[in-house]
């Protein structure tokens, strides 16, 4: 075996975790054909291609762009309900976010059995919580607080709370790489 | 290619949590799509945990080889130690894999846990398929933090030196050496003295020790008789390798030779044999100065020089030589590994023996050489054609020629040349 050949290679948890990240990606697709009334062939199409992308490039941002593309098509094809397709596409989405940011590293790479056990079990952390905002907004749209100038400013709080932390954190970690 | 001073920077991972779940809540709020921010959940709660989670430590790593020197085929292992990875969880390096290393894992790249059992580090192996100088070991290597937030590097890992040591093809020689002039060794000398070869049963003089008395001898002629032995002493060989041309395609330790892989083996096989035996060594490369020649010695230590010598030779002519100014021990046998196939072999070969030394030449030549298009092999079988017609003038001027075939290869051109040695002969000087 010449060792310089199989050093491009991606390695066999590679393989499977990239291809997790385009089956997720489809899935999500798949997912809001199933529960949208129209499908938005339009934002879907390039969302396919940016799946198979995001599995060979995992460690781009390709990945992100399909995860926003992912976010369109739903937005644009399925009517605001909270019901078990919107929580199966916010797993997938996971799946897919996980998969790719364990398969990000130099092809060849394989993570120590400790490391995938411990992403296991924050990918099982991140599904608890991720069903429990989908419960929450299941019991919040149930008591029709969606819509109201509450919840506009309560959300928008939140919103940019969020992203004035996001850009604190990023901008200090830019001003270091600087 | 030169590496961005490494810090801890986001990962593309954290981006892309971050900036898909902003989008995502923003789109929720503005539009009033709350299902928006429930498929964004995962993100931004994996953009939370990761985001506060970032590490302090300057992470470096240094390597060192258990073994520095190995022989062809053999492996050893590097160590890579980590330091200062506070927050930091996976290690992963990315090894260069210079052409004849192997490394384990195969793809070069290793993994390691910094939070469980490889805190300290990894263990790699690293393997030689060929005998030389190379560094090894070294490449890139990546910290990432916790929840996969943050990394640090790619990082440079610098590498070592790592000295492969041929591996001498089996080689063995029950022919004596022709010109035994040393102090001590095994092979039996011209004149008399301590030894256990028989010379002669002469009479009894001063001197001579009890037990040398020849009683039978003594009882028929009425004197005293006692057996004298011949002296034993050692020999120099001083090994020529030419490194002035290389020919072939190498294949590492299982594969296809060069000539040089022929040459370099050989000689390794060579002195190691005679200094196993007790006799003396000395080597020179034939079309440079470096590595510098090695002077005659004895034992392990020499032979681990000689070998060392040995691996560093690199082909390419740089020097001019001077075969004529060359000091070589006076009865030495010198044994040239070359293809034959330069004027500079040819020249070292006739202008030592015109010294009067006993110069062998071995042909290092491999059997099948590669070539592309016909026009190539024309070529080459022209060379061949002049090349036999200049081994012939050499075997004519009583310069033998004789293939490299493993153990026995110099029996025979030994014995003939031990034979000539006792013979009268013409030298021009």
């Amino acid at each position: 075996m010449n060792p310089a050949a199989s050093g491009n290679r991606p390695s066999r948890q590679q393989v499977v975790l990239r291809a997790v990240v385009t089956l997720a990606g489809w899935g999500v697709l798949g997912t809001a054909a199933l529960a949208g009334t129209q499908f938005p062939w339009l934002f879907a199409a390039p969302g396919v291609v940016l799946a198979v992308l995001a599995g060979l490039l995992p460690d781009t941002g390709v990945a992100l762009f399909l995860v926003l593309d992912l976010l369109l098509v739903w937005g644009v094809a399925v009517p605001l309900r909270i019901d078990l397709p919107l929580l199966a596409a916010a797993l997938l989405v996971l799946a897919l976010h996980l998969a790719a940011t364990l398969a990000a590293g130099p092809p060849g790479a394989v993570l120590p059995a400790s490391v995938v056990r411990r992403w296991g079990l924050r990918g099982v952390t991140l599904a608890a919580g991720t069903t429990l905002a989908w419960l929450v907004a299941r019991v919040a749209a149930g008591a029709s607080l969606t819509g109201t100038a509450a919840t506009m400013a309560a959300g928008l709080l939140l919103v940019i709370g969020w992203c004035v932390l996001l850009t604190v954190r990023l901008a200090v970690a830019g001003g270091d790489a600087g | 290619m030169s590496l961005a001073p490494p810090v801890w920077r986001p990962t593309q991972a954290l981006l892309r949590a971050g900036v898909a779940s902003a989008v995502a809540a923003l789109a929720a709020v503005v539009l009033g799509r709350p299902d928006l921010l429930v498929l964004a959940a995962p993100l931004l709660l994996h953009a939370s945990v990761a985001a506060v989670r970032r590490p302090a430590g300057r992470p470096t790593a240094r390597m060192r080889l258990e073994h520095p020197a190995i022989r062809e085929g053999e492996a050893t292992r590097a160590h890579v130690v980590v330091e200062d990875v506070a927050g930091g969880e996976t290690f992963v390096l990315a090894q260069s894999r210079p052409q004849w290393t192997v490394t384990d894992p195969a793809s070069g790249v290793a993994t390691a846990d910094l939070t469980g059992a490889d805190r300290g580090g990894v263990v790699l192996g690293v393997g030689s398929q060929r005998w030389g100088r190379r560094r090894v070991g070294g490449g890139s290597f990546a910290v990432t933090s916790a929840w996969a937030g943050y990394r640090w590097g790619p990082s440079t890992l610098p590498d070592a030196w790592l000295t492969t040591l041929p591996l001498p093809g089996s080689f063995d020689s029950r022919a004596p050496a022709p010109h035994p002039l040393g102090v001590v060794g095994r092979h039996p000398a011209r004149r008399p003295g301590e030894g256990t070869e028989l010379h002669s049963v002469r009479p009894f003089a001063a001197g001579d020790r009890l037990r040398r008395v020849r009683w039978p001898v003594s009882l028929r002629t009425g004197t005293l008789h006692v057996t004298s032995t011949v002296a034993e002493q050692d020999s120099s060989v001083l090994l020529l390798v030419d490194n002035g041309v290389q020919v072939g395609t190498s294949g590492g330790i299982g594969g296809a030779s060069t000539s040089l892989d022929t040459a370099v083996r050989a000689a390794g096989a060579v002195a190691e044999h005679t200094l196993r035996r007790g006799d003396r060594v000395a080597l020179r490369v034939l079309a440079s100065s470096r590595p510098a020649p090695v002077p005659p010695g004895t034992g392990n230590r020499h032979l681990r020089r000689v070998l060392d010598t040995l691996a560093a030779v690199t082909p390419g002519r740089t020097d001019s030589p001077v075969p004529a100014s060359w000091q070589v021990p006076a009865g030495a046998v010198v044994l040239v590994f070359t293809p034959m196939l330069s004027d500079l072999a040819l020249a070292a070969t006739s202008t030592l023996a015109r010294r009067g030394l006993s110069v062998v030449v071995v042909d290092t030549l491999p059997d099948d050489v590669p070539l592309d298009d016909e026009r190539s092999r024309l070529a080459w079988r022209l060379r061949l054609v002049e090349r036999r017609g200049l081994l012939l003038r050499l075997t004519r001027a009583g310069i033998p020629v004789v293939p490299w075939s493993g153990p026995g290869t110099l029996d025979e051109v030994l014995r003939r040349l031990a034979r000539r040695s006792s013979m009268p002969r013409l030298v021009r000087r």
